[in-house]
């Protein structure tokens, strides 16, 4: 892990809010879940008239050039402010990320994207950082200090975890261990969370979201073996770091519930921040957990507050 | 007609020797055994010159999981590959509907997820602030220049 000291992110704190179209728009709820954890953290997100990053999959299929151009305008902007970039989803985390590092690497690339970013008044050089919000909790704040900040240690929840494609792969993308053996989320589950973690088969495979659209049932075949998986291993909630992933899990699984053809019987999905700002304290009803559509089940969740010491005493 | 992208694909893909990695490790291929990477490959070394998307249409199927890349043993790149060859698809006017309407969606609203009014109300009811939305004349001025870009490397090719 890196030493909070060396990293200017913790020296001021601020940089450029990367929010994106999927929890802006979609899963509001998820933002403000990670608003109260750098609220608490005492980090201050700064928001800027970003674009959709663009989408890893269908934009980058559509037209690479493209791609790249407003991921550039999306980079550019961060950088005016002189700010690195936190983004709290995995595909624009790709995106942002893998951009940035085309264009420095391609000097033609770069060339004609700053040709048609000049017309706008912009320009990418590209000397800030791109760092995922799973990131900033592990390598930045540290799971040490997060731990001093729980309250609510969230002891009956028994958490598989899903990491997804694009905070894991392709593996210049840097993960921060093995992507085919990663730990920093179960970790997270059970040093700072104080939760058990529920290993499964296929960790690493994807949630079936990328074909959504284009193909519901792959698509659906893939969450449905995921959520098989977690459910033969006795997990009652599944942690996730990208609100793409949550999206699969979260309306996945009401559509395999609604079909003749289910056999799954629904594990509660929760973004990263949600469990952590609610083991800090929060209400969960203040960062929307009554928008899941599985719904959690809110003892499990510890809604009413044993003091850490009573909780220590009773358990020493 | 053979553009120097596709070239440079088939090179790439030339040293396949057909292990499988890709199609035992593919996502979509783990659900629907129809999408099977390695005939992919096999079909595209041994076809004619001209990249036939309509008859190579498993690019589509396609999670960007990026596993078979990650794991192939000659270390081909073929997530990225299979994007290249979408993009190709699309030069040539074939596009799915899903990425006609994310692209009409982008352009018109900056956001592949239009800012729906339930959900501004929902921010609302959790104390979220209101985002500075981009200029969208400016979107769509970087939306325009990037295409007639690609149109321009394409007439290109073709001319070679």
């Amino acid at each position: 892990m890196n030493d909070p000291a060396e990293n200017s992110l913790q020296d001021n704190g601020r940089y450029a809010f990367f929010v994106g179209c999927t929890v802006a728009y979609k899963l509001p709820h998820i933002e403000a879940a990670c608003r109260y954890v750098m609220d608490t953290l005492a980090l201050h997100p700064v928001d800027l008239p970003f674009s959709c990053c663009p989408d890893p999959n269908g934009v980058h299929s559509y037209s690479a050039e493209l791609w790249a151009t407003l991921a550039a305008r999306n980079l550019a902007l961060a950088e005016e402010q002189v700010l690195d970039i936190v983004t709290v989803c995995n595909g624009c985390y790709s995106t942002l990320k893998y951009c940035r590092a085309l264009l420095k690497n391609d000097a033609d690339l770069r060339k004609r994207v700053n040709q048609r970013l000049k017309t706008v008044g912009r320009h990418f050089i590209g000397n800030n950082r791109v760092l995922h919000f799973y990131q900033l909790l592990y390598e930045h704040v540290g799971y040490d200090r997060l731990q001093q900040l729980v309250v609510n240690p969230l002891t009956d929840l028994k958490i598989a975890v899903h990491y997804g494609c694009h905070c894991l792969r392709p593996k210049q993308m840097g993960p921060p261990e093995n992507p085919e053996n990663p730990q920093w989320l179960w970790q997270f589950v059970e040093r700072v969370l104080g939760a058990e973690t529920v290993h499964y088969l296929d960790e690493t495979q994807c949630c079936g979201a990328g074909l959504r659209e284009m193909n519901r049932e792959i698509s659906l075949d893939l969450t449905r073996r995921k959520i098989q998986q977690m459910e033969e291993m006795g997990a009652n909630a599944i942690l996730v770091p990208c609100p793409s992933c949550y999206q699969q899990f979260d309306t996945g699984q009401r559509l395999l519930l609604r079909s003749d053809n289910k056999e799954i019987n629904g594990i509660a999905v929760f973004y990263q921040a949600e469990l952590l700002a609610i083991a800090m304290g929060a209400n969960p009803e203040s960062i929307g957990i009554q928008f899941h559509l599985i719904k959690p089940d809110l003892n499990l969740l510890q809604t009413e507050k044993t003091p850490p010491t009573a909780r220590s005493l009773s358990q020493g | 007609m053979e553009t120097n992208a596709y070239k440079k694909i088939k090179q790439l893909l030339n040293v396949c020797y057909q292990c499988g990695t890709c199609v035992s490790t593919c996502a979509a291929g783990l659900v629907n055994p129809g999408k099977n990477i390695r005939k992919l490959i096999q079909n595209l070394v041994n076809s004619e010159k001209e990249f036939k998307p309509k008859e190579n249409d498993l690019i589509w199927l396609c999670t960007t999981c990026y596993q078979c890349e990650d794991r192939c043993p000659e270390g081909i790149p073929l997530t990225t590959l299979l994007i290249q060859l979408k993009n190709m698809a699309v030069e040539e006017g074939i596009i799915p509907t899903s990425i006609r309407k994310e692209i009409e969606t982008l352009t018109v609203h900056s956001f592949t997820y239009p800012p729906a009014k339930s959900i501004v109300s929902r921010r609302r009811r959790l104390a979220l602030p209101e985002l500075p939305r981009p200029d969208n004349s400016e979107i769509q001025t970087l939306i325009k220049l990037a295409r007639s870009s690609d149109e321009a490397t394409n007439s290109e090719e073709s001319k070679t």
